[in-house]
């Protein structure tokens, strides 16, 4: 598990900021591909200011993305939907920053386990893939995750979310 | 290809380009795409609002429901650069493939892939040597039952409740 003591400035943003990291259902997360292409996925993010992180996970089933952090730590995470978020005319954040992964294929842990209960609190029909038996069976792998932590370097944000123009923006210091 | 790339971004009213900034970190904007069948690009913006380098982009297109399900989701590979801006094309991507993700190739699509995934799942554990590991359904579904009824902002970190 990542350490809890490392405090990065994500403190200092405004919270409307916050807002959008901590309450937005899915992000844009990109990642950079072997022949140099950014390519971006939807991802459930979970924001861990106290840690100064985000956590985000993969099956692998689909692990390009693990692939390419492996090769290319510098990610993004767009929060640019907010759908479901329940925030009325929230701002659109960017978050740059580098991403590593945890050791190992995990099936449970303790973060692991905060990324399935937001899942399953902003996805209730993700129950499908839990039962009956055949089904947990078939769909064994997607809990069968990669645990990424993406600490953020710059946050740009725009709190029109029109991106129309500039961002405002702040850069986070290098604690890691 | 085209003709995916056009049906591909007819049902959905923005996407999100991606790139590689200056300083080598990604970066993903909002577009609204217009689609030049004539030429066979993707009209982006006049302007974008960070920058990003010209050569291979992506253009992803998703959305989902207030509970996050009816996901759709499908990305367009290309190649992005700066038209001459009074042509009033300006940035535009030159599409060279189509990567189907949830939701927009049907439901057998939908059984293909994960179908697919699940041989790579297992094709990732013996590469490395690795027994399948074992799912704790018992904890799986005692999280279930603990989180039924509960909002979305119950889900989030204590600290982000706390604010």
């Amino acid at each position: 598990m990542e350490h809890r003591d490392d405090v990065s400035g994500v403190s200092a943003l405004p919270s409307e900021v916050h807002d959008v990291l901590g309450a937005f259902l899915c992000c844009e997360l990109a990642t950079v591909g072997r022949d140099g292409t950014a390519l971006a996925w939807p991802a459930v993010p979970l924001y861990l200011p106290e840690r100064g992180l985000l956590l985000l996970t993969t099956t692998i089933g689909f692990p390009v993305k693990a692939r390419n952090i492996e090769r290319q730590p510098k990610v993004s995470l767009l929060f640019s939907d907010a759908t479901g978020s329940g925030l009325v005319q929230p701002a659109a954040v960017l978050v740059q920053g580098e991403a590593r992964i945890a050791a190992g294929v995990q099936t449970w842990g303790e973060d692991l386990a905060a990324h399935w209960r937001r899942v399953m609190t902003i996805q209730p029909v993700s129950s499908r893939f839990t039962r009956p038996a055949p089904v947990r069976w078939f769909m064994d792998w997607y809990f069968m995750r990669l645990v990424i932590y993406v600490r953020p370097r710059r946050v740009s944000w725009w709190p029109d979310r029109a991106m129309a123009g500039p961002p405002r923006q702040a850069e986070l210091p290098d604690v890691g | 290809m085209w003709a995916e790339v056009a049906a591909a971004l007819e049902t959905f009213d923005d996407a999100v380009l991606s790139a590689v900034g200056p300083d080598g970190y990604p970066v993903s904007v909002r577009v609204s795409p217009r689609l030049d069948a004539a030429d066979e690009l993707l009209l982006l913006a006049d302007e974008l609002p960070v920058p990003m380098a010209t050569g291979p982009a992506s253009v992803l297109c998703h959305s989902h429901d207030q509970q996050l399900w009816h996901l759709r989701s499908v990305l367009i590979r290309g190649v992005l650069s700066r038209d001459v801006p009074e042509s009033g094309r300006s940035w535009v991507l030159r599409p060279t493939a189509v990567v189907p993700g949830t939701g927009t190739a049907g439901p057998l699509g939908d059984a293909r892939t994960f179908l697919a995934a699940r041989r790579r799942a297992g094709r990732y554990l013996a590469r490395r040597g690795l027994q399948r590991p074992v799912v704790p359904w018992a904890d799986v579904r005692a999280l279930r039952r603990s989180v039924r009824g509960a909002r979305p902002a119950d889900s989030t970190s204590e600290a982000v409740r706390g604010r």
